[in-house]
């Protein structure tokens, strides 16, 4: 029986990511396929942790997710929407952090937040005092200080505030617990088991396989753009629980599907 | 698109840069207006009502600051990848920021010059019967500079959709302004002078240096400047529209 919901949010069908650049030394063009070939599906409900190494490709198909980038074959569908001139209209839905929080370092966590509130129409109905607090971020610790002041810990967590703030049916996360004090990944636990509950679908992306092992309820494994395998923490532990045993092995397949 | 220029309305309040540009345009101004005068220049305010908005270099280096912060930081700082995530479309996204930057863009051209009018006219007076005549002439002075300076704010825009950087958008601005202007002056070939009439460079230095024999007329202005600003305008769009962002 398959324990994930029936629900697709989010689907990539033979997505591919090429970019071209002029060899100054042979003065040819070289094609590289950042994404070479992506099938995942998300479900509603899932915890989907994203793993590959350096280079895999998972930023660049978070940043297709988050529409900075369109592929250049494939198809993506969210929330059921696949026409390309639609889906800003989906993305209402989801939020996420890629790489670093995008931040305006000039304003305070306040107006950054007040801002965000202010683009998606959202009610002023106390919800960016809601997202600071789940975030864990006090207001006598940041009340007037500018965002170039925070450390690394405070922007990430005011990324994640910002990241909460519509409410969002679908959050990513690309590497969200690089820089975070052991404190800081606990904390980011806790959160994401708190969304858990609340029924929000998260998309996580990591190299830190123990961390990532204690969050996910299911795994898409990324090895030089191709999706090698997807498989539910369910049954990864009865092939034995090892995630990093079970990565290795997928790095060497050529083609995914659910085990 | 409202919702995006009440949030670029509330950024722009907030901008430091901005505020700073406000403030270093009115003490410009003071300090100008008050040195002329003391130094015994006689024109009333109606002078400079007529070359109000003319300053060409000065006016590129403000709006190339401007520009840089408001516009090129958006994807250093990746903010814009951030609003784009979250669901706002490239083409709104780009109206919002375009309307808010050319809103931004009149108090800080035109503070300099008020200000100046203003000391010209408290210490030689206004030089001109307050009539309709006098009315339409400052009408059509204020139109000319917005559209001037609107064209080259698009093209300056256009610097900072393309080099996504705040450096480049302030040395291709105002590099970029210094270098059209000495082509414009040094040109002496009659039919690529008549090309250059088209161009809001020439049109301003029509106007202020008295090099040329005579302004562009107002017509060919508002034509060229129309035509150019939604071309520029249509060009950085299509450059952010198809951008990867980071």
């Amino acid at each position: 029986m398959d324990e994930r919901a029936a629900e697709t949010i989010f689907k990539a069908e033979n997505v591919k990511k090429k970019y071209r650049r002029l060899q100054l030394s042979s003065g040819q063009w070289k094609t590289n396929y950042a994404l070479d070939g992506i099938n995942m599906e998300i479900r509603r409900g899932d915890i989907y942790g994203l793993v590959g190494g350096n280079g895999a490709g998972k930023t660049t198909l978070m940043r297709i997710l988050a529409g900075l980038a369109a592929p250049t074959e494939g198809t993506i569908e969210l929330f059921g929407e696949s026409d390309p001139k639609k889906l800003h209209i989906q993305r209402r839905r989801i939020n996420g952090i890629i790489e670093t929080p995008a931040l305006n370092p000039a304003l305070t966590a306040w107006e950054n937040l007040e801002v965000c509130r202010l683009q998606q129409g959202l009610a002023d109905d106390g919800r960016v005092e809601e997202a600071l607090s789940l975030a864990g971020l006090a207001p006598r610790d940041i009340e007037g200080v500018k965002v170039r002041n925070f450390s690394l810990g405070m922007k990430q967590r005011l990324g994640i505030a910002k990241a909460l703030l519509g409410r969002p049916e679908l959050l990513f996360f690309d590497e969200p617990l690089n820089g975070l004090d052991p404190e800081g990944i606990w904390d980011f636990g806790a959160l994401i088991g708190r969304l858990k509950e609340s029924g929000v679908t998260v998309l996580i992306s990591s190299h830190l396989l123990r961390e990532l092992s204690l969050l996910a309820t299911c795994y898409g494994f990324v090895c030089k753009g191709k999706m090698t395998g997807q498989i539910t923490a369910r049954k990864l532990e009865e092939k034995g629980g090892d995630l990093e045993a079970y990565y290795l092995s997928q790095v060497q397949k050529s083609s995914g599907g659910m085990d | 698109m409202g919702k995006l220029i009440k949030a670029e309305l509330f950024k722009l309040s907030r901008t430091f840069t901005y505020k700073a540009l406000i403030t270093f345009s009115t003490v410009i101004g003071i300090a100008f207006g008050t040195v002329v005068v003391r130094g015994g220049f006689t024109a009333a305010g109606i002078f400079w009502v007529a070359i109000m908005g003319t300053g060409f270099l000065y006016n590129a280096a403000l709006i190339s600051l401007f520009a840089a912060d408001y516009i090129a930081g958006e994807f250093a700082n990746r903010t814009f990848a951030a609003e784009i995530a979250c669901g706002a479309s490239r083409e709104a996204l780009f109206g919002a920021k375009a309307a808010v930057f050319f809103v931004g863009l009149l108090p800080l051209l035109f503070i300099y010059d008020i200000i100046t009018i203003a000391v010209l006219t408290v210490q030689n007076g206004f030089g001109a019967a307050w009539n309709a005549d006098t009315a339409v002439f400052i009408i059509s002075r204020v139109l000319f500079s917005i559209l001037c300076n609107f064209t080259m704010g698009a093209c300056i825009l256009l610097a900072a959709y393309l080099a996504r950087s705040r450096l480049a958008t302030v040395g291709i601005g105002a590099g970029g302004a210094y270098l059209l202007h000495q082509c414009c002056i040094n040109e002496h070939n009659p039919v690529l002078l008549k090309l250059w009439q088209f161009t809001f460079v020439y049109q301003m230095d029509a106007v202020c240096s008295g090099r040329r024999a005579e302004p562009v007329p107002f017509t060919i202005v508002a034509i060229s400047s129309l035509v150019g600003t939604a071309a520029l305008l249509g060009a950085a769009l299509l450059a952010f529209c198809r951008c990867d962002l980071k």
